[in-house]
């Protein structure tokens, strides 16, 4: 599959300061979450995407449109959802939802057919036709999401979708963006700093860190561990079960919160686990492959020591 | 089928043009300002100037058949305005055509540089400043320029929502008035003796509207607080009046005369005066030579209030 | 260490606390709940700055309402903003601990020490306008902890947070705690507190709804079913093996997995083993989507809610 977005090499300064260093990575459908400590160039890379900075150097495309000189097709193609508080005054979240229908070029009548339409989807019901002031934070982050949708662009920026949002609401959110991205083929670009919503819905992972990517892969190959083994929680008594798990010959240690880590090849393992579960009379409650906690993974790769040519 | 129309629907109609998308901000900048009540009573209010000098055409047209109301026409104008110098001659010119040529510019020029001049200064004052200074503190640039909106399309949708308006009470009227005067009118040549005269209130009316309206949203785009754009806009035009009707009047009594050119020279501090200056070479009251000054100052207003509305357009975009 | 008596707080007809009544021992807590539940103003009441409408509060066995001697034991890291912008966080810190009773000299040394502790050495004589926001929710806790409170409350520490900022304030709270003294972490975020404390409190609507570890009320939610996915090699013998021994009344197979509905977690867990050695089907992988946190939350609010019998 050809990816949606494709850059090459961009840079961008601001006088002596380098927000952007040769970044190139690859887009493609699904959900690509972005991460990065704050300051390490996230949004200044969204806003070198939608055309509202210009590259001091580089290269990118955006579908066949090239990025710098195909701007408005650009924007046309992509919905941004951004992080901050914005609306316009005095518009209800429908007018507001037409508005920006209409100025992503959709006519008249059919702008207003469609905010209805997204807005069912977006879980807002009558609450539509009140002023956006009167709305609450998750209701004003629903509308931004919708603004985004509106006119059904193939690639959604979503700038923190979830933070202040309510656990029920946080979960709704991310069923959306699944939806969107399994059943309609649209690439997301998550930016986050909420690394379970990264883990719950990730296809890929790009990590920036002072104005370069350090990580840029699929979160499943990013998760696996390079040697395979087995996380186990038992009941009660993790020591017990740990040693008698040596005793039958397997290499076990103990982790934080009782976790027991057993290594070696998945299937099995599972076996000689369970005899030794039966042999024992110790119950397991939960069983499953190891996997590198995304927290890990980012912490390593933005503490990173620069190389040389930086 | 049982299912029809369930969950998220792609979308892949017709677009509509690039190029009109300020017709949309305009559009819902107009919607958006009539919801105020007392832009509502203004546009009545607005329209009654309008009344009276309907009934001065009327009187006038009715003049030329009934010869006795000629001089009493000089009565029913205000002391200031009948006493000004080119009407007083206007209104003595015997041939018909010539007379109504001037008469008509005449009765224009004072409706749309005095009573709707005013009247703009007020309209513009409530429907201006929170324009894009609400944008400004409500964050919307990014909602906007993530579209494909370019920069000129939103300054030039903001501009129009202000031109409509003023145009409302400027144009409009104006050319009710006109088409009034050719209805009333006895004579059957009043078209083609009269043809530049709706030209001329579409001229003057831009000239009302150009300057003003980037002014004002020149200051509205560059505070978030509204009241103070509006607080800016008539501060300009009080302090540049009240200094010209000082200046002026000093002047004129030291030299013991009223000059026009010391009017025209106090004029540039005055937004008010320079417009009427120029509206009244629009109106062939006066020579380019004596509204010059005024001209050019209304030319760099528009101009440099526009390079600032732009750049502080762009300004949050690049933080 | 902290009582509440049928503690009721309202802002006109806005309910901010409502008949809430609670005893804790020292230790650390989580304070968790959707926003607009309440946590704010319980926070508020806890440290003085607001007055129960009804009913009685008491920290420490004393009422913390205009109480300097019981201010000295608490450490408040406020939430929102509240700093100034032109003062060094050093200069900050030591005007706060001067407020609270210290001397200019105990507080120089106390501001120094504890902005040293949350990892502003090099960054505490800079301007305040200069910090990240990962810095300033550190100065905001160097001045919490300045004065060595006996208990330190915190409002939403983590908001904002980078995770690498979330890592180091959570590396700092565990600390704190590991120190014997005693925590009050209010956050809408499960995940925030979960690495610092197994001890919480949930709020909604300004009301208690539960208290205390996950294991402990998820004991006492009897009757609630918890849903295990299981992967094996053979779904179905292993569903009507389940089904036989009565322990679930309703599963779903999808592809190679089983989902079951049961409430008798604990009995499935320890009869398990058994049952597979003696049918010979093997399972790869096992684990209780209800096990976390967040699972037992959506149940209790469905709970209050009437969502659920």
């Amino acid at each position: 599959m050809t990816p949606l977005i494709e850059l090459e090499e961009i840079t961008k300064n601001y006088g002596s300061y380098r927000a952007l260093d040769r970044v190139s990575l690859q887009i493609e459908p699904g959900i690509t979450s972005l991460l990065g400590p704050n300051g390490a160039g996230k949004s200044t890379l969204i806003k070198v995407l939608l055309g509202l900075l210009r590259a001091t150097s580089g290269r990118g495309r955006l579908l066949e449109y090239q990025l710098g000189r195909h701007n408005r097709q650009i924007r046309e193609r992509v919905g941004y959802m951004p992080e901050d508080d914005c609306y316009l005054s005095g518009l209800s979240g429908v007018e507001s939802v037409q508005f920006a229908a209409q100025l992503s070029r959709l006519p008249g009548l059919e702008s207003l057919r469609r905010a209805h339409e997204i807005l069912d989807f977006c879980g807002m019901g009558q609450e539509r036709y009140r002023t956006v002031e009167t709305y609450s934070t998750g209701m004003r982050q629903k509308l931004r999401f919708a603004q985004a949708l509106v006119h059904d662009p193939p690639l959604l920026i979503l700038d923190e979708p979830t933070s202040g949002l309510d656990p029920a609401e946080r979960e709704t959110m991310l069923s959306r963006i699944k939806i969107l991205a399994r059943n309609h083929g649209k690439a997301i670009l998550l930016c986050t700093h909420i690394l379970p919503d990264v883990q719950a819905v990730s296809d890929a992972v790009i990590i920036l860190a002072k104005s370069r990517v350090r990580i840029s892969d699929r979160l499943d190959r990013l998760s696996q561990p390079t040697a395979p083994s087995l996380k186990i929680h038992v009941i009660d008594n993790p020591e017990e079960f740990a040693q008698k798990l040596e005793r039958a010959g397997l290499k076990a240690r103990i982790g934080a919160l009782g976790a027991i880590t057993v290594d070696g090849q998945h299937a099995e393992l599972a076996v000689k686990i369970w005899q030794v579960a039966n042999q024992a009379n110790i119950g397991i409650r939960s069983l499953e492959p190891s996997r590198n906690s995304l927290e890990e993974i980012f912490l390593s790769a933005v503490r990173e020591q620069p190389d040389a040519n930086s | 089928m049982p299912i029809h129309d369930l969950g998220y629907r792609e979308w892949h109609e017709q677009l509509a043009s690039p190029w009109t998308r300020w017709v949309v901000i305009a559009k819902a900048g107009v919607g958006r300002a009539w919801q105020s009540s007392w832009l509502k009573r203004m546009m009545l209010f607005a329209w009654l100037p309008a009344i009276f000098f309907g009934a001065v055409f009327f009187l006038w047209e009715h003049s030329l058949t009934v010869k006795e109301m000629r001089g009493n026409l000089r009565f029913i104008l205000p002391q200031e305005v009948s006493t000004l110098p080119g009407l007083t001659a206007t209104l003595d010119i015997e041939d018909e055509a010539v007379a109504r040529h001037s008469v008509w510019s005449w009765l224009l020029y004072l409706f749309l540089r005095y009573s709707q001049g005013g009247l703009m200064v007020l309209m513009v004052g409530i429907i201006a400043p929170p324009l894009i200074s609400q944008d400004v503190r409500s964050r919307a640039f990014l909602l906007y320029f993530s579209r494909p909106l370019a920069r000129w399309q939103y300054a030039l949708g903001k501009l129009a929502t202000v031109w409509f308006y003023l145009i409302m009470i400027s144009a409009a009227p104006a050319l009710v008035l006109y088409v009034l005067g050719v209805l009333l009118s006895p004579s059957a040549n009043v078209v083609y003796d009269t043809w530049d005269l709706p030209l001329r209130i579409i001229a003057a009316s831009a000239v009302l509207m150009v300057p003003t309206a980037s002014l004002a949203l020149c200051m509205s785009s560059m505070t978030q607080e509204s009241r103070y754009a509006g607080f800016g806009w008539f501060a300009v035009w009080i302090l540049g009046a009240f200094t010209y009707v000082m200046m002026t009047e000093i002047e004129m009594d030291l030299m013991n005369s009223a000059s026009p050119a010391v009017l025209e020279k106090w004029s540039t501090v005055s937004l008010y005066h320079s417009l009427g200056q120029v509206q009244s070479w629009v109106f062939d009251i006066s020579t380019f030579d004596q509204v010059k000054h005024a001209a050019a100052i209304l030319a760099t207003i528009t101009v440099v209030s526009t390079v600032i509305l732009f750049r502080r357009i762009s300004a949050p975009l690049r933080a | 260490m902290i009582e509440l008596s049928h503690v009721t707080r309202l802002y006109g007809t806005v309910i901010g606390v409502n008949d809430m009544t609670l005893s804790l021992p020292a230790g650390a807590y989580g304070l968790l709940g959707p926003n607009g539940s309440g946590k704010s103003t319980l926070l508020n009441l806890l440290t003085g700055q607001l007055r129960p409408t009804i009913g009685r509060v008491r920290v420490f066995g004393e009422s913390p309402r205009n109480n300097a001697a019981l201010f000295r034991r608490l450490g408040y890291c406020p939430g929102s903003e509240g700093l100034y912008a032109n003062v060094s966080g050093y200069e900050w810190v030591r005007y706060l601990s001067q407020l609270q009773g210290m001397s200019a000299s105990a507080a120089t040394k106390a501001a120094q020490d504890s902005l040293v502790i949350v990892g502003m050495k090099d960054a505490m004589h800079r301007a305040i306008s200069s910090y990240s926001r990962g810095m300033r929710q550190r100065v905001k806790l160097a001045q919490a902890i300045a004065h060595d409170p006996d208990f330190l409350i915190l409002d939403e520490p983590f908001n904002g947070l980078d995770p690498i900022g979330r890592h180091e304030m959570g590396s700092l709270l565990k600390q704190w705690i590991g120190q014997g003294k005693s925590l009050l972490l209010a956050s809408h975020l499960l995940y925030e507190v979960e690495s610092i404390t197994d001890s919480f409190l949930l709020i909604s609507g300004g009301r208690l709804l539960a208290s205390g570890t996950a294991a402990e009320v998820h004991a006492l939610l009897v009757d609630v079913p918890n849903e295990v996915t299981i992967r094996t090699n053979d779904p179905r013998r292993l569903a009507s093996l389940l089904l036989e021994h009565e322990i679930t009344d309703s599963l779903r197979i999808d592809q190679n997995q089983l989902i079951v509905s049961t409430r008798h977690p604990f009995k499935l867990y320890e009869q398990l083993p058994g049952w597979l050695a003696e049918k010979r089907i093997s399972v790869e992988e096992m684990h209780s989507t209800d096990e976390s946190l967040q699972a037992l939350f959506n149940s209790l609010l469905k709970i209050h809610r009437g969502e659920l019998a």
